[in-house]
């Protein structure tokens, strides 16, 4: 359709020949790579790089609308159109691992996001001729930030195990021991703990870098008009807050239907597959485990879809309640 | 500024929970700490809640005795070197192009590189595209992929566009290269912004162990993320430590000790440039939020 089109108005006499135009853009090319043929040089192998890749694992995702059989590889298995999004629909344990994802995240999203907006307010409270005292803890809270996700979950292990320094503990408190490893009822606070654990004190230095944009003289003005600390927190700090915030709650809210895999891979046993079973070890085990690559193609596009729409409508509805009708886009 | 330098009791309930905190974030590496290095038979009693009692390094002897988590040690750091190397690389190979107006290409390629921010293809198309490259198993597949990451390509093409045309003109007129000017004007200019880029890489493939899982499953070739799985949670240290322990309440209480002397090393190169490069790390977060 686009061929004849061109074609067509490429034969209109006012317009320059095909053949001239043809000739002029070879030129062009040919001086532009001449001229520049380093540039070339270098960004070459930076394409060929996120083509292989990036671009190119992109292609194997028809496999999801495929039947994928090894032998037929990826463009010769047959095409089932939407038959594996079916399945998993109708899929017995479709209902618990979206239920485990959504329930996960939320509580990921509830707890763990303002956790870093309060400890940045709190860090904002500290007198300015305690600056030393600031630094340190400001330091010590990253820390957490560079343990990797496997010894945090690994320390669990050992720190919540039966006879574990926290078991240690509740024994000396209460005279019994808690069963919390492999149980159901305690995998959504140690998940969610581990979370807080490691990322309050990093999630906060967004914050704490917007708070040094707010004028000191706001707060001189609100102390002169007779404020107090909490109407300035209220009126200054958390006012300063917002652009910052409404950002950083677009981009956290898809993270509700995206639970990493990592932590919770690491801390799940099959005892507690009923709660922490989520889509992504879900779709490794069917997947990789199981072999039903293109089930778990599936699932996987299905959830990075939802996680998409869910990013689309939480901009629009910051934009829709912000007064500058300000989204990220 | 009187009212703002007077304590009152907020402030010291503030500071009481800053300290509380600060506690709560180093306890659990202190104790790790404690365990690895006390008296065997403190750890065996359960003595050991804080600081360490007594004082042995047999654990650390067990681990560096250990075949296994000293080849562990050592993939881990030839992954963390060769994939912050290949990304260092394309960064710059990929941001100076972009970065030059000249470049007829630049908008539409970085168009097109940008996508690969909001879409990736998810994890089996990925698999099986590495699967039929024959990457698997291989320590390209933790190193090289890695490096084709254009957030950081974004942050080194805005940090190449802040240095003055003057000085890559005047280099030009003098007849040098694009690869010279590349080299030896752009490269020493962008030393801050590639020192950030390359702690990121380096902590995040030193912590790595999704790709590892997936993608290695030749004990040869694993890094010490895997190790520490094996060891920590699927509670193996026995097998990987060799040697001849019976089944007893020390043997089991000396394990947990090699178990926290293998946290400590994986930890120790992190722990000990932290202090020195921290604020390296706090200025590339920020202008990777301010440039988003």
């Amino acid at each position: 359709m686009g061929e004849a089109v061109t074609t067509g108005a490429a034969l209109l006499p006012e317009k320059p020949g095909p053949r001239s135009r043809l000739h002029d853009w070879r030129g062009r090319l040919e001086r532009e790579i001449r001229n520049n043929w380093q540039l070339y040089v270098m960004i070459l192998p930076v394409l060929v790089g996120f083509f292989l890749f990036r671009f190119y694992p992109l292609y194997g995702l028809q496999i999801a609308f495929k039947d994928y059989n090894i032998v037929a590889g990826v463009r010769g298995s047959e095409w089932v159109g939407l038959e594996n999004f079916l399945k998993f629909f109708e899929d017995p344990f479709f209902f618990r691992v979206v239920k485990n994802t959504v329930v996960l995240g939320f509580w990921t999203l509830v707890i763990s996001y303002p956790l870093p907006i309060v400890f940045a307010v709190l860090l904002n409270e500290v007198k300015q001729q305690h600056g030393l005292f600031k630094r340190v803890t400001q330091s010590i809270s990253y820390l957490p930030h560079f343990v990797a996700v496997v010894v945090i979950v690994g320390l669990m292990y050992d720190f919540f195990s039966s006879d574990g320094i926290v078991n240690q503990l509740a024994v000396a408190l209460t005279g019994e021991k808690w069963r919390i490893l492999g149980s159901s009822t305690w995998f959504r606070p140690l998940y969610v703990g581990s979370v807080v654990w490691q990322g309050v004190g990093w999630g906060s230095i967004i914050y704490l870098a917007a708070l040094t944009g707010i004028p000191p003289e706001l707060y001189e003005a609100a102390i002169v008009d007779g404020a107090s600390r909490w109407q300035r927190i209220l009126y200054v700090t958390l006012p300063g807050l917002l652009p910052v915030i409404s950002v950083t709650l677009i981009l956290s809210v898809s993270s509700i239907v995206s639970v990493g895999f990592e932590r919770a891979f690491l801390l799940q046993q099959p005892a507690t597959y009923s709660v922490s079973d989520v889509i992504a070890t879900y779709v490794y085990r069917r997947g990789l485990i199981k072999f039903d690559f293109s089930y778990g193609a599936a699932i996987g596009f299905f959830d990075s879809i939802v996680a998409f729409a869910l990013v689309v409508a939480a901009n629009y509805i910051v934009k829709r309640t912000n007064e500058d009708r300000e989204g990220l886009w | 500024m009187h009212t703002l330098r007077k304590m009152r009791l907020f402030d010291y309930l503030n500071y009481l929970f800053l300290i509380v905190f600060s506690c709560l974030m180093l306890y659990p590496l202190l104790y790790v700490f404690s365990i690895s290095v006390s008296d065997g038979e403190a750890v065996w009693r359960q003595a050991v809640k804080l600081f360490p009692i007594g004082f042995n390094l047999e654990a650390y002897e067990a681990i560096a005795r250990a075949n296994a988590v000293v080849r562990a040690y050592r993939n881990s750091i030839l992954y963390t070197v060769l994939g912050t190397t290949f990304t260092l690389i394309v960064c710059l190979l990929a941001a100076y192009p972009l970065s030059e107006p000249r470049f007829r290409l630049r908008g539409p390629i970085s168009l097109i590189l940008g996508l690969t921010l909001f879409f990736s293809a998810g994890l089996i198309p990925t698999y099986l595209t590495y699967q039929g490259y024959g990457l698997l198993n291989t320590i390209w597949v933790i190193t090289l992929p890695v490096a084709f990451n254009f957030w950081f390509i974004i942050l080194v093409r805005a940090n190449i566009s802040t240095i003055p045309r003057e000085l890559k003109d005047a280099a030009r007129v003098d007849g040098a290269s694009d690869f010279r000017i590349l080299l030896q004007i752009i490269v020493p200019l962008s030393k801050p912004i590639l020192a950030t880029i390359a702690l990121f890489v380096a902590v995040a493939i030193w912590n790595d162990f999704f790709n590892p899982l997936l993608y290695l499953n030749n004990s040869e070739k694993f890094p010490l993320t895997i190790m520490l799985r094996r060891m920590l949670i699927r509670g193996a240290t026995g097998e990987v430590v060799q040697g001849n322990y019976a089944d007893t309440l020390q043997a089991k209480a000396f394990f947990r000790q090699v178990k926290m002397a293998t946290v400590i090393v994986t930890l120790g190169p992190i722990l000990l440039v932290y202090p020195f490069v921290q604020k390296y790390f706090v200025q590339g977060t920020l202008v990777g939020a301010i440039k988003g």
